[in-house]
C-alpha cells in the first residue's frame, strides 16, 4: 500500500478553483435550461391561501324572498325587507359584483344574469356611496362577446360601474385550507382582494352537469385554468368554492327560470316564469329555496348538501325566517 | 472537496426542480380563456365562413367563425357538453351573424358534426323543446318562438336568434333550407323512425337513447316515442338487435330486471301470445320481441299498454323490417 500523496498549496489552490469553475458553470446551464420564456409571459404571482372575507357578521342568516315580475322592483323589496343596501355596502366601500356572464347570449334567454338587476345594484351601491363598483366574471364563451351580447357591459356602463375583464395578470394561485381540488389553481381573485364588498348575482339555472346553476355554481366564474377537469367532479368544487367565497351579499333571480336545456338554453320554450327574487347573506341557504324553483328539493342538489355540511350555510332555509314581501 | 461539488450540484438540481414544478400560469391556465397578460381580450374579428354561403345576403358575420372539437367542446357549452359527448360528437363550428340593416337582430348558428346521422337524432330528440312546431325544412326539424333545431345527415343544427320577429324566424328557416339544399341527408338512415304507429304519437316526442335507455343498463339505440291513447298517456319503446336469438335474450333480460326491481308479472288480454306485462308499482310494463325487434311500453295504465302494445305490434308485423 503506497503513502496517499500530499496535498500542496498550488495543487489545493487549482482544485478549488475548478470546483468554483464547476458549480458556476452547473449554475449557468441550470439558468439556461429554464424556460424563461414561461416566467416571463407571466409575472409569477405569489400564490394565496383563502380569499378575503366579505360577510358581514352581523348580518349572517339573513335572507328576502319577494315575489313579482319586474326584477328592479323586487330586489328593491327584497333588500328593503332586510333593512336595505346600506345594511351591506357603507359610504367608501370598494364593491364587486360577481355576475353570471358565462354566454354571449341575449339577454332574453336568462342564460346570464340579467342587466337590469346588475345595472339596479350597481345604481343602489353608488347611491349608498360606495367608492367604486366594479362588475366582474371570467366567461366561458370569450370575455368581451359576453359582456356585450348580455347587455351587461352597457348596463353596466350606463349605471356609472366598470367592467373588470378577466386579465391573465389578475389570476393568483389559490388554495383553500383543507381543499383537496382548490390547491394552487389560479382564481381571477386579484379584483376582490382590493375590494371591500362582494356581491354575487345569478339567475336560477338548470345545468346538464350539476343538476342547477345559482349562486354556488357561479362562483365557478372565479376560477381559471383548465376548469373543464372539475366537471367530473362538479358536486366537490362547488362545495369548496362555497367554502373559499364568502360574500356580503347574494342576489339569485327567479323572476325567470330556466327548466330544461341548461346551462345554456337556447329557446325561450327552455324557460318559465317564476316571479321570485332571492337576497340574502346565506348562499347555501338562497340556492336551497332556488331549487324550489326548478321544481327540486336542496337535497336533490349534492352540492347544497355537502356545501352546508361543511358549514358554508344552511340548506334549512326556513331555519332563517326568510322575510316575504309581494310586489 | 468532492462533496461539497455533490452537494453544491445537488442544491442547483433541487432549485431547477422546484422552479419547474412551480405553478405558472402560462402553462396552467387555459390561454384561450386566460390571454397572456395585457394582451387585449377583443376576439378575433368577423371574417366570412361557409356557414356564411347559407344565409340571406342580408346578413353579416358578427363574429368570427369558431370551432371546437371533442377537448374544448366545454369551452363553448359548458355542462352540456358532457350529452354531445356520450353521443361521440365530433365538432362543433359555429358562427354569430347580424342583420346589416339591423345589428341588434342576430343569430348564431350551432352545427355539431355528430360522426353519423343517429347521433346527430340522439341529441336532437333528448334536447327537443316542448311548445315546439314541427317544420318541413328537414325530416327532423322544428322551431319556437326564437330558435330552429334540425339534423341533416351527420350535422345537429341549432340557429339561435337574439330577437323573436317573424322576420328573424324566415331567415333561420331559409338557412335551413339551403343547408338541406347543400347537404345530403334523410330519415332512411333512422329507419326506426317509421316502425312506431303513428295513431296516437304526440309530435315530435320519439328519442334515441345511445345507451341506458329507461335506465336499463342492456337498453342500447333504444327509440321511444310518446303517445296518448284514449285519455292516458303511454310511452312506446323499441331496439334493432343483430339476430332474433338477441332480441330473445333481451326480453329475458328485461323481464327479469323488472321482476328483480319489484315487479310482478300478471297475464295479459289477448297478447300472451307474443309479450309479457309487468306490474311495477301500478304502472304497467310490456315487453316482446319481433324478430330481431324488441320493443314494448313503459309507464303505462294496463289498458294503455295492451292497446299500444297491440298496435306497435301490428305495426311491426305490416312493416316486416
Amino acid at each position: 500500500m503506497s503513502e496517499p500523496e500530499k496535498t500542496t498549496r498550488r495543487d489545493f489552490l487549482l482544485r478549488s478553483v475548478k470546483a468554483a469553475a464547476t458549480i458556476a458553470a452547473a449554475g449557468y446551464l441550470a439558468r439556461e435550461f429554464r424556460d424563461k420564456a414561461v416566467s416571463q409571459a407571466i409575472p409569477e404571482m405569489e400564490s394565496i391561501v383563502g380569499l378575503p372575507d366579505f360577510s358581514i357578521p352581523a348580518q349572517t342568516g339573513k335572507l328576502a324572498i319577494a315575489t313579482g315580475a319586474d326584477r328592479v322592483k323586487t330586489v328593491r323589496l327584497a333588500l328593503g325587507a332586510l333593512g336595505g343596501i346600506e345594511q351591506f355596502v357603507k359610504r367608501g366601500d370598494r364593491v364587486v359584483l360577481k355576475v353570471n356572464a358565462g354566454f354571449a347570449t341575449p339577454p332574453m334567454l336568462s342564460a346570464t344574469t340579467h342587466p337590469d338587476l346588475v345595472a339596479e345594484i350597481v345604481r343602489l351601491c353608488i347611491a349608498t356611496g360606495a367608492g367604486a363598483v366594479m362588475v366582474m366574471d371570467n366567461p366561458v364563451n370569450d370575455p368581451v362577446s359576453s359582456f356585450e351580447l348580455t347587455g351587461i357591459a352597457s348596463a353596466v356602463r350606463a349605471a356609472g360601474a366598470a367592467i373588470v375583464l378577466p386579465h391573465a395578470n389578475l389570476f393568483r394561485p389559490v388554495t383553500l385550507s383543507g381543499g383537496t381540488l382548490i390547491r394552487d389553481w389560479p382564481m381571477f381573485s386579484l379584483p376582490l382582494e382590493g375590494a371591500t364588498r362582494l356581491i354575487g348575482l345569478s339567475p336560477v339555472k338548470n345545468h346538464n352537469r350539476a343538476g342547477a346553476s345559482m349562486i354556488l355554481k357561479n362562483w365557478y366564474g372565479l376560477l381559471g385554468g383548465r376548469r373543464n377537469v372539475f366537471h367530473q367532479n362538479i358536486n366537490d368544487i362547488v362545495k369548496e368554492l362555497a367554502q373559499l367565497v364568502k360574500p356580503t351579499l347574494v342576489v339569485l333571480d327567479g323572476t325567470t327560470t330556466m327548466m330544461t336545456n341548461g346551462p345554456t338554453g337556447g329557446s325561450l320554450t327552455d324557460l318559465k316564469p317564476t316571479n321570485t327574487m332571492i337576497v340574502g347573506t346565506d348562499p347555501v341557504a338562497a340556492d336551497a329555496f332556488g331549487a324550489t324553483l326548478l321544481g327540486m328539493r336542496a337535497d336533490d342538489l349534492p352540492y347544497i348538501t355537502k356545501a352546508a355540511a361543511t358549514g358554508a350555510g344552511t340548506a334549512n332555509y326556513e331555519l332563517l325566517n326568510p322575510v316575504r314581501v309581494a310586489s | 472537496m468532492g462533496l461539497l461539488i455533490l452537494l453544491m450540484l445537488a442544491w442547483i438540481g433541487r432549485w431547477v426542480f422546484e422552479q419547474q414544478f412551480k405553478y405558472n400560469a402560462v402553462l396552467l391556465t387555459d390561454t384561450a380563456a386566460v390571454p397572456a397578460a395585457a394582451a387585449p381580450l377583443q376576439p378575433p374579428p368577423p371574417t366570412a365562413s361557409p356557414i356564411s354561403s347559407f344565409l340571406q345576403e342580408d346578413f353579416a358575420p358578427l363574429s368570427a367563425p369558431e370551432k371546437f372539437n371533442t377537448d374544448t367542446l366545454s369551452d363553448k357549452i359548458d355542462g352540456r357538453a358532457e350529452l354531445y359527448l356520450s353521443a361521440d360528437v365530433v365538432e362543433l363550428q359555429c358562427q354569430r351573424f347580424a342583420h346589416l340593416n339591423n345589428p341588434s337582430s342576430w343569430m348564431e348558428v350551432s352545427i355539431y358534426d355528430m360522426g353519423g346521422a343517429r347521433n346527430a337524432f340522439a341529441v336532437y330528440g333528448i334536447q327537443r323543446r316542448e311548445d315546439s312546431q314541427d317544420i318541413d325544412v328537414a325530416d327532423f326539424a322544428y322551431k319556437t318562438p326564437n330558435a330552429l333545431f334540425f339534423v341533416r345527415g351527420k350535422y345537429y343544427i341549432e340557429i339561435v336568434a337574439s330577437a323573436v320577429t317573424e322576420q328573424i324566424t324566415a331567415d333561420m328557416e331559409t338557412f335551413a333550407k339551403r343547408f338541406c339544399d347543400n347537404v345530403p341527408g334523410d330519415r332512411k338512415s333512422i329507419p326506426e323512425a317509421d316502425l312506431f304507429p303513428t295513431d296516437g304519437m304526440v309530435p315530435g316526442s320519439m328519442i334515441l337513447y345511445m345507451k341506458d335507455g329507461l335506465g336499463f343498463e342492456k337498453f342500447e339505440n333504444l327509440f321511444i316515442a310518446s303517445y296518448t291513447i284514449g285519455e292516458a298517456e303511454a310511452t312506446a319503446f323499441l331496439t334493432v338487435r343483430k339476430t332474433d336469438a338477441e332480441a330473445a335474450d333481451l326480453v329475458k333480460a328485461y323481464a327479469k330486471a323488472l321482476l328483480t326491481n319489484g315487479g310482478v308479472e300478471e297475464q295479459t288480454v289477448g297478447a300472451d301470445e307474443w309479450a309479457r306485462i309487468f306490474n311495477l308499482f301500478g304502472a304497467y310494463e310490456l315487453v316482446f320481441a319481433k324478430g330481431r325487434i324488441v320493443a314494448g311500453v313503459h309507464e303505462a295504465e294496463k289498458d294503455a299498454a295492451e292497446k299500444l302494445g297491440s298496435m306497435l305490434h301490428k305495426r311491426l308485423s305490416d312493416k316486416k323490417p
